[in-house]
């Protein structure tokens, strides 16, 4: 399709969303009043004289922008549920992209006029000047905004259909927003404590990076007919996560000061805990996943655990292999039976056999079901890896980023450490579709068969 | 400060090789499943 035609057919589709909001203004008031009430209760929830306004500023923020923009994006296709709408916008003579992009404009729109009531309605509150970093703020905002109604509008056609499509949305969308708002709180709270310009520039960047990728792969993501282009965006996520992370290994080795305890075997950290992190996120996702397959006998949710399995193996391989490279030199062994390092390599054999399972059922549902119950118990087992350093004597440190309190890490190194989850997610990402568009191409090979 | 600069390599080496590795895989299986 012509580009033309598709910013018309875009347009066509985004102009009847506003319309029909401009008619009702049902639920942008609805949203603004919430707004107005989540102010509100973190106002009586908080304790001003243990933090500052300025420090809890940017969480209450984006928090409340989160809740909004999660409200908002809910909408954008159970509107379409209403008289079978959605079966005649399908119908349409007009390609599926268009679609999505008129609803991703349409879903701007909106989560962007909530932000212009919640940033005064912040100001006001809580007592913070804005109005000297608007320009700067406006850009931060913006950009975090791009990224995340993107990665929301594409999860809320994917999830339009399912049984709790309501619950559903926020579950898979909050993972992937944790990292552009982390990004996001970081830069506001910089600004409103009035420090330069020149301290927010990298976490812009990584927010542009991330708008970037998830508008790629929007368009392309739905619809059975596109698993070629599912397959092209999967690949070309994974080449931008593998060049991005030579610049980790760049930043890591030459721009990143040396431990003065722990010497240079220090900086297998960089590698290590992102991959340790997407290893049990993903097992997470993939119980997540399990559990909805279960109630809704969704495919999509099965192809996406069993992708989700696979690429959590090969991220658990890494934290198997640069853990013990790391120990050698710090604890004097390659190897010790504690509880983190147990519970790890239990995990690994938990994905081994999950995977080992699905490629040993033949029958595509007795697959998916079987599979879905030993998800769900592998999810389970992610807070027991998490939590063991606290439960049991371990020679394995303490979280000093994923912990309560404030990251134990000097400014250089925490900005190096979330670079590297920044592109371990984007490989995560890249993997994950590469390895869903396989699952189709797998299954139109059987079904021709 | 400790010298311990080969097993930073080691782990950086071995991290990119696995990363790269299953880049390779996906990209190979795919190409075998269209030819099918």
């Amino acid at each position: 399709m012509r580009s033309p035609d598709l910013l018309r057919h875009a347009w066509t589709v985004a102009s009847k969303d506003l319309l029909v909001e401009f008619r009702s203004r049902t639920a942008i008031l609805s949203v603004a009043v919430f707004v107005v009430l989540v102010l509100v209760v973190f106002n009586f929830g908080r304790d001003a004289t243990a933090v500052s306004n300025v420090d809890l500023a940017p969480s209450i923020l984006w928090v409340t922008f989160t809740f909004a923009a999660i409200l908002a994006l809910n909408r954008a296709f159970q509107l379409e549920l209403e008289n079978q709408a959605l079966e005649g916008l399908l119908l349409a003579p007009i390609d599926r992209s268009s679609i999505y992009l008129g609803k991703l404009i349409a879903n701007l729109v909106f989560v962007s006029t909530i932000e212009v009531i919640g940033v005064p309605l912040v100001a006001l509150f809580f007592n913070v000047p804005v109005i000297q970093y608007l320009g700067p703020l406006v850009l931060t905002i913006a950009l975090a905004t791009v990224g995340f109604v993107a990665i929301g509008t594409l999860f809320s056609a994917m999830t339009v259909r399912t049984r709790f499509a309501e619950l559903l949305l926020p579950v898979l969308l909050l993972p992937f927003m944790i990292l552009p708002l982390s990004w996001a709180v970081l830069a506001t709270g910089r600004l409103l404590a009035g420090r330069p310009l020149s301290e927010i520039a990298g976490w812009l960047n990584m927010l542009a990076v991330y708008d970037f990728v998830f508008h790629s792969c929007g368009p392309s993501f739905p619809g059975d007919g596109e698993r070629m282009r599912m397959l092209q965006v999967g690949r070309w996520i994974t080449a931008v996560g593998l060049v991005l992370l030579a610049g980790v290994y760049v930043r890591a080795l030459a721009y990143t000061p040396v431990e003065a305890s722990q010497g240079l075997a220090q900086k297998i950290f960089y590698l290590h805990v992102p991959a340790a992190i997407w290893a049990e996120t993903a097992m997470v996702l993939v119980g997540l996943a399990s559990v909805f397959y279960l109630f809704t006998k969704d495919q999509r949710l099965d192809r996406f655990a069993a992708a989700s399995a696979e690429v959590g193996t090969i991220f658990c391989a890494i934290v198997l292999t640069s853990g013990p490279i790391w120990g050698k030199p710090i604890w004097g062994t390659w190897w010790t039976w504690d509880a983190r390092l147990t519970s790890t390599l239990f995990l690994f054999l938990l994905y081994a056999g999950y995977l080992l399972l699905r490629s040993a059922v033949t029958d595509p549902g007795a697959r998916a079901r079987f599979s879905a119950v030993l998800g769900i118990c592998g999810m389970c087992e992610v807070p027991f890896i998490h939590l063991s350093v606290y439960m049991f004597p371990t020679l394995h440190p303490m979280p000093i980023v994923l912990q309560p309190g404030r990251p134990k890490l000097p400014g250089s190194m925490l900005a190096t450490w979330l670079f590297s989850l920044g592109v371990f997610t984007l490989l995560y990402v890249g993997f994950v579709v590469q390895r869903y568009a396989l699952s189709y191409l797998r299954e139109q090979r059987e079904s021709h068969a | 400060m400790p010298e311990n600069g080969g097993y930073m390599i080691a782990a950086y080496v071995v991290v990119g090789a696995i990363l790269i590795g299953y880049s390779l895989s996906l990209y190979l299986r795919a190409r075998r499943s269209l030819r099918a």
